[in-house]
Formats: C-alpha cells, structure tokens, sequence
C-alpha cells in the first residue's frame, strides 16, 4: 500500500501556511503587516500614544530633528505622531470592509451558485448593476448617502458618522468582484460527484453549503481578501482626501490633503511620511497577499515568488 | 417484466421514467429539441439481488441511476423503494428514505472532498442522522474502513493520499455507513486498472452477501457486469432495449444491439478475429425515425417496418424480454 508513511497528515491551510512563512520575503511582508496591526492595537489602548493634539505655533513646520523625526506641521503638531494616529484610522477601514464586504461576497455568491435559478439572476443582477457604476463615484455616493442617516437597531440607536459611512460604503461595494468568483466556483462545485454523493447521505441544502461547498471555495476568499485590502486602504486616503472621511482626527489621506499647501513652501515631510506608511503596508500586503494565492490556488501560480 | 417472485422479494421498483432535458439553441435559448435521457423506463430489483445496466455513453444509464435515488427529478413516472413511492415522499420521509439507498460512483477523483479527511468522508451520514456518539462513530468508522480492507489510521489522511483503487474503497466505506438495503454502483471500475478492478467487484460481492445488499450496477462494457449481475438490461438512446438473466443475455442475445455490445469485447487472443463484425452494415442514410426504432440507422437487421413504431419491450422467452420486432 502506498501511503503517507505513518506521519501525521497536513490539512490543507497549514501546509498552505508553512508554504508562506517558508518564503523569506512572504514572512518579512507579514511581518511588517503584524507590525501596524500592532501599532493599530496601540493607538487604541491609549497607553503612551505619542499626543499629536497638543499645538505649538512656535514650533511650526519644523523639519524632521531628533525631538521630531518627521517634522511638525502648521499647528507644530508632531507628524510622526499624527501617522501613527493614521494607522489606527486605516487599518480600522480596511479591516471592516474587507470583513463586511467578504460576508456579504462569500453569503450572495454560494445562495447564487448553489440555488440558481431566480435567486441567481437577482443576485447577478446586483452585483452587475453596482459594478457597471465606476468605483470611486459608487462610494462617494454611498458615502454621502449614508452620512448622518440615523437608524434603530434591535431597539439600539444608530447614527453614522464621516468615518463610519466610509466602512460600510467600501464594504457594501467591495463583495462584488468576490461574489462573482465564488458564484462561479459554487456551480462547479454544486454537481461535483462528492456533494451528490453527501446529498445521498441526507445533508440538507444548508450542510451542503457548509459543510461540502464553503471549503472549496473559501480559499478564493481569503485571496480576494488579503489582495483587497490596500484597495481599502487606498480608497479610505481618497476619501478623506476628498474630505469625506475621518474629520479633526488623523488620516493619511488627511495628511496628503494639508500637503498641498505646504510643498510650495518646501515643506515636504508631512507627505512623505503619509506616503511612506502607505508604501510599505501596500508593498508588504502585495508580497503577502501574492504567497497566499500562490499557496492556495497553485493554478493561478504566476511568476517569481 | 417477470421477476418470477412475489412483489415482497422487489426492493426497487421503477415504472415509466423519463427525463428530457431540453437543447437551448439561440440568443432566446428557444428550446430546440430534447435529449431524451430516460424515455418510460421499467425496472425491478430484488432485495439482495443485482441488476447490471450496461448502454453505450449517452445512452441514459446515469441519469436512470439519479433518477431512482431521486438525486434528479424525474419528469415523469414512479419509483417505488419498499413498496412506497420515492418521487412523492416529503422532506423527513425522503431523508429516512436516503439511509436505506446510496450510490458508489466512477471517479475515484471526483467523488470525494478533498478538503475532508477520510475519517469525516466516511461518517458524514452517520452525522446526518446523527447515529450514536462521536466516539461511536469514530469506532465505526475504524471498523468500515478496515471491512473495506484500508487500515483504520487511513481516518486521519486526507483523499489525495491514497491511490484510485484505494480511494474506491473510500466510496463504498462511506456508502456503507449507514447500512443500506440498496447501492447504486454508477460505473464502480471503469476509470480504474484492469488489476485493481477485479479486487473493487470482488469486494462489492463480498459485501453483497455480508450485508444483503441490492445492487444497480451501470456499466459500459458487458464484460463487467457479467459476473456480479442477476439480471442484466441493456439501454441505449434512454430506453431498455432488452433485459434478461445474466446467462441467458450472453448465451442468447435477441436485440441486434446487445449482439454489437457482445461483439465488441476484445477477447484477449491475438489470433481472434477483429471485433465489430456484427456493425458492418452502413448507417442509414435517413438516420433516426421520427417514430420507430432509435436503433434503427445502426442496426445491422433494419427493415422498413422498424421506422414505423417503436418496438415494444416484450417477452421473447421466459424471463427474457427485448423491444425488437425480430426477436419476436
């Protein structure tokens, strides 16, 4: 008999794990991705977060020094500590969305794949309708549509505020390209002989989906996610960018917005620093994001690595 | 049809099946025609009795196969599964039902999660109908997969770790689970090897007499099922062309189809003439009657009147029935 020889046997995520950190410059990205996590952690715990409020006008436009490694701005805010305070603000957006946006992908796509029929073409019909409108308009009209809105919940009250219309706007547009993939990869599935065969063995619909389908196709999941999230990082610095974002707390995007009016008087260190923290998470979750499909779907394997 | 025994010794009894799945052609999907899958098929089978269906690709024998476990709904007829039928059963009635049926399928590959361990593969249904503990149902996991000669470890692995005749073994371990009166064994040998083969039929007719198992085997090539079959019926263009005892279908063929199929088995001698003797005849150039024979275009014995009606299924001798106006 030929068989793996009395070792224990590795599930798929974890030898698709190994593969990852098994890459140098995989586990270096992830690395780096663990770090503004942390940094995200922090800013929130509010233990000795370096203070970005307090103004100085005497210490205006200071250029990065020992006291101030990247320089202060206009009010002589530190701005060091400001994109440290942009982390939190990104990494939040990015983290909801890409939360919201996989639910509501990976629920529509496999109902869509897997029942077909009606439910297919309304869901198809959605996803269509929201992807034939260009992107940033989608958003900034869902941002501005659901700014300020009130609402009751399980009796609690809600109000959205800038920043919270930015999470759901990106989260209710970005299941589209997701959905779409996991509808597909779901038809596949649903006629394939080991779901016939689990639908002999008396699983409902419901066990099918979860049980059968939902493993095979998650892994498209976790892809679209890890490669999605700089887009929400991205699209979160647009937005405040174009001031509907976060309002009197700092943004990257913020950041790049008061930029304008300070590199004609040289001041150049509060843009590079916003652009330097996006740099690196984006590079760092496209070298990451790039191992995980690779280690997941080996069909789609591209080159180098 | 003459099963010779009263209707208590019939487990499986289908009457009139038909499936028609339609060809959409065009910007409107128009529907064009239909591929006539299962066209009014009658079978019976006994409890612990085996039924080969042996047709040509396409001819319908794997849709027939769903349409009995009701994986696929029939468009028309009945199928009665201990007396009750099937077609009409509501969702708890249908789910007890499941337990007493199951299928074995042909791609080894295909058939089982490659995202589940073997030990889940195998219990699945015992979680379903949630049969004893999780320790129960380990031990009877353990048990199963050694029935099937794989050893117990094999739990833990996962599918891609085994070979195609080993992952067979996979299928029927799981098909037993929950002790069926019925397997369905949809092409069981036909994507394995010649040698590994013999084991898989070897062990469907062990377990057959362990458990009393009623089997439907679908085959393409009669020289499978010849061996491990009771009866076997032959289908071609989603009609049961001729249906008799395993030993009389070899010895007496009566439909010019099943004669083809005879023919066409290599028989392993290079000084045997080349098979395919009986299909000499051209096709015909009119092709299929509207009405008539399916088989007339190929058939080597066509006359005028078989584009005329369709043979009935009749008996030709007793316990042997064919729909050819030849044999009559």
């Amino acid at each position: 008999m030929i068989m793996n020889a009395g070792g224990k046997s590795q599930g798929y995520w974890i030898s698709a794990g190994r593969e990852v950190l098994g890459r140098p410059r995989a586990a270096a990205a992830l690395a780096v991705i663990l770090l503004y996590l942390a940094v995200t952690v922090w800013v929130y715990s509010g233990y000795r977060v370096p203070d970005w409020e307090s103004e100085n006008f005497e210490l205006a436009y200071r250029p990065p020094s020992l006291a101030h490694p990247f320089g202060t701005d206009i009010y002589g805010r530190d701005v060091l500590a400001k994109t440290i305070y942009g982390t939190r603000i990104a990494i939040t957006v990015a983290l909801t969305a890409s939360v919201l946006a996989a639910a509501i992908g990976l629920a529509l796509g496999l109902l869509a794949g897997y029942f077909g029929g009606r439910l297919d073409d309304l869901i198809t019909w959605l996803y269509s309708t929201l992807q034939a409108i260009p992107y940033i308009l989608l958003i900034l009209a869902f941002a501005f549509v659901l700014q300020d809105r009130r609402f009751s919940l399980l009796g609690l009250q809600f109000r959205i505020r800038g920043i919270n219309a930015v999470y759901l706007a990106l989260g209710l547009t970005g299941w589209v390209g997701l959905c779409r993939l996991i509808r597909g990869e779901t038809i596949k599935h649903r006629d394939r002989e080991y779901v016939i065969a689990a639908r002999a063995l008396g699983a409902s619909s419901f066990r099918l989906i979860l049980r059968q389908i939902l493993p095979n196709v998650v892994h498209l999941a976790v892809i679209t996610i890890s490669l999605g999230f700089i887009s929400y990082i991205h699209a979160e610095v647009i937005l405040s960018f174009l001031g509907l974002g976060v309002k009197n707390v700092p943004s990257w995007g913020v950041m790049i917005d008061d930029a304008k009016l300070e590199l004609f008087r040289g001041v150049w260190w509060q843009l590079a620093a916003a652009t330097a923290a996006i740099f690196f998470i984006s590079l760092s979750l496209h070298i990451f994001g790039d191992a995980v499909r690779d280690a997941l779907d080996p069909r789609q394997r591209g080159e180098g690595g | 049809m003459t099963g010779g025994k009263e209707d208590n010794g019939i487990l499986l009894e289908a009457r009139g099946l038909k499936k028609y799945f339609p060809v959409r052609r065009g910007l409107w999907r128009r529907t064009a025609g239909y591929i006539k899958a299962g066209d009014g098929v009658s079978l019976r089978i006994e409890r612990g009795k085996t039924l080969g269906v042996v047709g040509e690709t396409g001819s319908g024998k794997s849709t027939l196969g769903r349409m009995l476990l009701r994986l696929l709904p029939a468009d028309e007829g009945e199928v009665f599964f201990d007396g009750r039928d099937l077609l009409k059963m509501g969702g708890r009635e249908l789910k007890s039902a499941r337990r007493r049926m199951q299928i074995i399928f042909q791609d080894p590959y295909g058939s089982l999660n490659p995202r589940m361990r073997v030990g889940e593969i195998v219990s699945e249904g015992l979680v379903n109908f949630r049969v004893g503990t999780r320790r129960e149902r380990e031990a009877r996991t353990a048990r199963l997969l050694e029935r099937v000669g794989l050893p117990p470890e094999a739990a833990a692995l996962y599918p891609h770790e085994f070979s195609g005749g080993q992952r067979q073994r996979i299928g029927i371990a799981r098909a037993l689970a929950l002790n069926p009166a019925f397997i369905l064994c949809d092409e069981p040998v036909s994507s394995l090897d010649v040698s590994i083969q013999a084991q898989i039929l070897n062990l469907l007719a062990d377990l057959q007499e362990e458990f009393s198992l009623a089997y439907l085997i679908i085959a393409h090539d009669l020289s499978v099922v010849e061996h491990i079959s009771d009866r076997v019926a032959v289908m071609y263009s989603g009609r049961i062309v001729e249906e008799a005892s395993s030993r009389d279908l070899y010895r007496e063929p009566a439909h010019p189809y099943t004669r083809a199929l005879l023919a066409s088995i290599p028989v392993p001698d290079p000084d045997a003439p080349p098979p395919g003797a009986a299909a000499d005849r051209e096709i015909a150039p009119e092709g299929e009657p509207a009405e008539g024979c399916r088989f007339y275009p190929r058939c080597p014995r066509r006359r005028d009147r078989c584009r005329e009606r369709p043979p009935e299924l009749a008996e030709v001798a007793p316990g042997h029935l064919a729909a050819c106006f030849l044999a009559e």
